[in-house]
C-alpha cells in the first residue's frame, strides 16, 4: 500500500512540538525505516499515517484514501481494516490471556467482523510466532519478547497492507531482534505489505529499502526572545 | 455481544473487587426485596387464615393475642372462657361454634383441645389413620408428625409446664390415632384432642384405680393409682369433679351463619367486662396495617441506602476509569469507538448488576421460605 504525505504540518503543546513534512512517498511494499532522536516526531508521524491524531494542515494518503479527510468513525475503520499497528509498549491488556489479546481488535470493532476460522488463523499465528503453547496464558505472565510477539501477532492477524512498527526491537536482546525482525519482514512480504518502522538501532539500517532521519522535519521549539 | 465478553473477562480477572461489588450491590438489592416480599407472605398468610375465621370469642385483653391465639395457637389467651358460654352460644343457634382449649404442649408442640367440627371448619383432611374417637387419642398436624416422627399408632406425652411443681399437671400420654395432610397453615404444628382430653391434661379431670388395704379401712390406708394414660381398660375411671360448665376454655371459634348472627354475637359481648368477640380479619387488617406503616418507614430507609449505594458506585466506576485510563487508551489504540468503550463499562456494570440482583432475588426468596415456615411455627 502506498503512502503519500504532501504539506504535512501537526504541532501540539501550544507550539512546542512543530512536525512539518513538505513531501514524503512510501512505495508499496517498501520497508521503511524511521530514525531520529527522541521527540523528533517518528512516533508521531506513524500515528499520523494511522490516522490516529490528524494534522493541522496537509494530507495524508493512504493508498488511494486521504485519511486525515475521513471522519473519525471511518479513520478508525479504516485503520482497522488496513493498517497494522505495533506499539512501542506493546499496549497489550493485562486481564486477557494471549488469545484474547490477539483478537482483541475483532472483539472491539464492527470493521472487523469475526468470522468463524479466526481461531484457527489465530493459532497459525501464533505457531509462526513461537506463541501457539502461550495462547491461554495471562499476558502479564509473559516475558518482553513474548509480549513483543503477542502485540506483532495482533497487528499481522488481519493481514495488514500497512504494518507501522514503534520500536518493536526496543527492549529485546540482538538474538531476539533479529528474530522479530525477520518475522516483521518475512510477515510483511508474504502480504505483499508496506512496513514503516522506528528505530533507534543503527545497526539493523541496513536490512530496511529506505531510511528517513526525521532530524530534517523537526521543527524545535520556538521562542518570543 | 463481543461487550459482555469482554466485560466477562475483565470481571472474571478481577473477581475479588467484582465479587466485593456483587456482594454490596447485592446486599442493597436483598434488604427492600425481602422486606417486601416477607411483607406480602405475612400479608396473605395472616389474611387467607383471618378471613377464614369470621369470628372469636375470647377473655377481655388483648385483642391481638386473642386473634394470634385462636389462629395460630400463640401468645397465652389472658383469661378463659366458661365452657358454658360455649354451649350457650350453639344454643342460641347463631351459627358454628368450636371450643378451643390452647395451653399445653407435647414434643412441643401446641395441644389443641377442640371438637370434631374444627376439621371440618379447617377442611382438614386426614392423611393417615384416623380421627380421634376416644379420650386420650391425638391427631398430628403434618409438621408436628413429621418434627417427632410419629405415625397413627405411636404414642405422645405430652410436656409438663413446670417440671418443679409436685402439684401441678401430670403428663398424660396420647394415643395417635391420625396424621392430616399438610395445609401450608399453622394446623400442620397442632397436635389436636378432644377437649376433654385437653382439660384432663389441665388435670381438670382425672382417672384412677382406688384399692383399699386389707390391714386396715382407715381413709389413709386407701392407695389411690393416677392414670397416667387413657386406655380401654381404665377410661372409665376418668372422671371431672367440677361443674364441665364452669371449666375452661382459652377461646371459642364462631362461624355465623349470616350477618344477623354476627350481629347478635358481637352485641352479646358488647357490653361484657370479661368477655370479647373480634373479627380477626379486622385485627388482622389493623396489625397489618401497622406493618405497613413500619414498612413505609423501612422503605424510605433503603432508598437512602440505594441512594448511598449509587454514590459509591458511580465513586467507584469514576475511579475505576482513571485507574484504568491507560487500558481505555489502548481500547482506543486498537480502534474502540468511545461508544464501545462506554458499552463495555456498561457491561461490566450489568453484569454485577445481574449477579447481585440474582444473589438477591435467590436470598430474598430464602428468606421468605423461611418467614412462611416460621409464620406456621408461630403456633410453636
Amino acid at each position: 500500500m502506498r503512502v503519500t504525505i504532501e504539506n504535512l504540518e501537526f504541532e501540539y503543546g501550544l507550539g512546542r512540538f512543530r512536525l512539518c513534512i513538505p513531501d514524503l512517498q512510501i512505495e508499496a511494499g517498501t520497508r521503511m525505516a524511521f530514525v531520529g532522536p527522541s521527540g523528533s516526531g517518528k512516533t508521531t508521524l506513524l500515528r499520523l499515517l494511522a490516522g490516529i491524531v490528524t494534522p493541522q494542515s496537509g494530507t495524508v494518503t493512504v493508498g488511494e484514501v486521504p485519511v486525515n479527510e475521513l471522519a473519525d468513525a471511518g479513520r478508525r475503520a479504516f485503520r482497522i481494516r488496513h493498517i497494522g499497528f505495533v506499539f512501542q509498549d506493546f499496549r497489550l491488556v493485562d486481564h486477557l490471556d494471549v488469545r484474547e489479546n490477539i483478537l482483541l481488535p475483532y472483539r472491539l470493532n464492527d470493521a472487523l467482523p469475526v468470522y468463524d476460522s479466526i481461531e484457527s488463523q489465530v493459532k497459525q499465528q501464533a505457531e509462526r510466532l513461537d506463541l501457539a503453547d502461550k495462547l491461554d496464558s495471562p499476558v502479564d505472565e509473559l516475558s518482553q519478547g513474548e509480549q513483543q510477539r503477542v502485540a506483532i501477532c495482533r497487528a499481522l492477524l488481519p493481514r495488514p497492507e500497512l504494518l507501522l512498527a514503534d520500536e518493536p526491537t526496543g527492549n529485546l536482546d540482538p538474538k531476539n531482534k533479529d528474530r522479530i525482525l525477520d518475522q516483521l519482514f518475512q510477515q510483511t512480504e508474504s502480504a505483499e505489505a508496506t512496513l514503516v518502522m522506528v528505530t533507534h538501532d543503527h545497526a539493523l539500517l541496513d536490512r530496511f529499502d529506505r531510511v528517513i532521519d526525521f532530524t530534517k522535519f523537526h521543527k524545535p521549539e520556538t521562542t518570543n526572545e | 455481544m463481543n461487550s459482555l465478553w469482554l466485560a466477562w473477562l475483565y470481571l472474571r480477572r478481577r473477581r475479588v473487587a467484582a465479587g466485593v461489588m456483587v456482594a454490596g450491590v447485592a446486599l442493597a438489592l436483598y434488604l427492600p426485596l425481602a422486606a417486601h416480599w416477607a411483607a406480602d407472605a405475612f400479608d396473605k398468610a395472616l389474611g387467607a387464615r383471618a378471613a377464614a375465621t369470621p369470628m372469636i370469642v375470647g377473655a377481655r385483653g388483648s385483642r391481638f393475642d386473642l386473634v394470634l391465639h385462636g389462629l395460630y395457637f400463640r401468645a397465652r389467651s389472658e383469661g378463659t372462657v366458661a365452657h358454658g358460654e360455649f354451649t350457650a352460644l350453639r344454643d342460641a343457634g347463631h351459627g358454628r361454634v368450636i371450643p378451643l382449649h390452647v395451653q399445653f404442649t407435647a414434643g412441643g408442640q401446641p395441644v389443641v383441645g377442640t371438637s370434631l367440627d374444627y376439621f371440618e371448619f379447617r377442611e382438614l383432611q386426614m392423611a393417615r389413620g384416623e380421627s380421634m374417637a376416644l379420650l386420650g387419642d391425638c391427631v398430628l398436624g403434618a409438621n408436628a408428625a413429621h418434627e417427632l416422627n410419629l405415625s397413627p399408632g405411636d404414642k405422645l406425652k405430652t410436656d409438663r409446664k413446670n417440671l418443679f411443681d409436685l402439684t401441678g399437671d401430670y403428663p398424660l400420654q396420647l394415643n395417635v390415632t391420625g396424621v392430616l395432610s399438610a395445609t401450608g397453615t399453622a394446623d400442620d404444628e397442632g397436635v389436636f384432642v378432644d377437649v376433654k382430653t385437653a382439660w384432663i391434661i389441665a388435670g381438670h379431670g382425672h382417672g384412677h384405680d382406688e384399692s383399699e388395704s386389707n390391714a386396715t379401712n382407715s381413709p389413709s390406708a386407701k392407695l389411690v393409682k393416677t392414670h397416667l394414660e387413657i386406655t380401654p381398660k381404665n377410661m372409665g375411671t376418668f372422671h371431672f369433679h367440677d361443674d364441665t360448665t364452669a371449666l375452661p376454655l382459652t377461646a371459642i371459634l364462631v362461624e355465623p351463619m349470616d350477618a344477623k348472627g354476627t350481629a347478635m354475637v358481637l352485641g352479646r359481648y358488647q357490653h361484657s367486662s370479661q368477655l370479647q368477640a373480634l373479627k380477626p380479619p379486622v385485627v388482622v387488617n389493623e396489625m397489618m396495617g401497622m406493618v405497613m406503616r413500619v414498612r413505609q418507614f423501612l422503605d424510605a430507609n433503603y432508598a437512602l441506602v440505594a441512594g448511598a449505594m449509587g454514590m459509591l458506585l458511580t465513586l467507584i466506576v469514576a475511579l475505576s476509569r482513571r485507574l484504568r485510563s491507560r487500558e481505555m487508551e489502548t481500547l482506543f489504540l486498537l480502534g474502540c469507538s468511545r461508544g464501545t468503550q462506554f458499552a463495555l463499562q456498561a457491561a461490566e456494570l450489568l453484569i454485577v448488576f445481574a449477579a447481585a440482583l440474582a444473589l438477591a432475588l435467590a436470598a430474598a426468596w430464602a428468606t421468605v421460605g423461611w418467614a412462611r415456615d416460621y409464620l406456621n411455627t408461630l403456633a410453636g
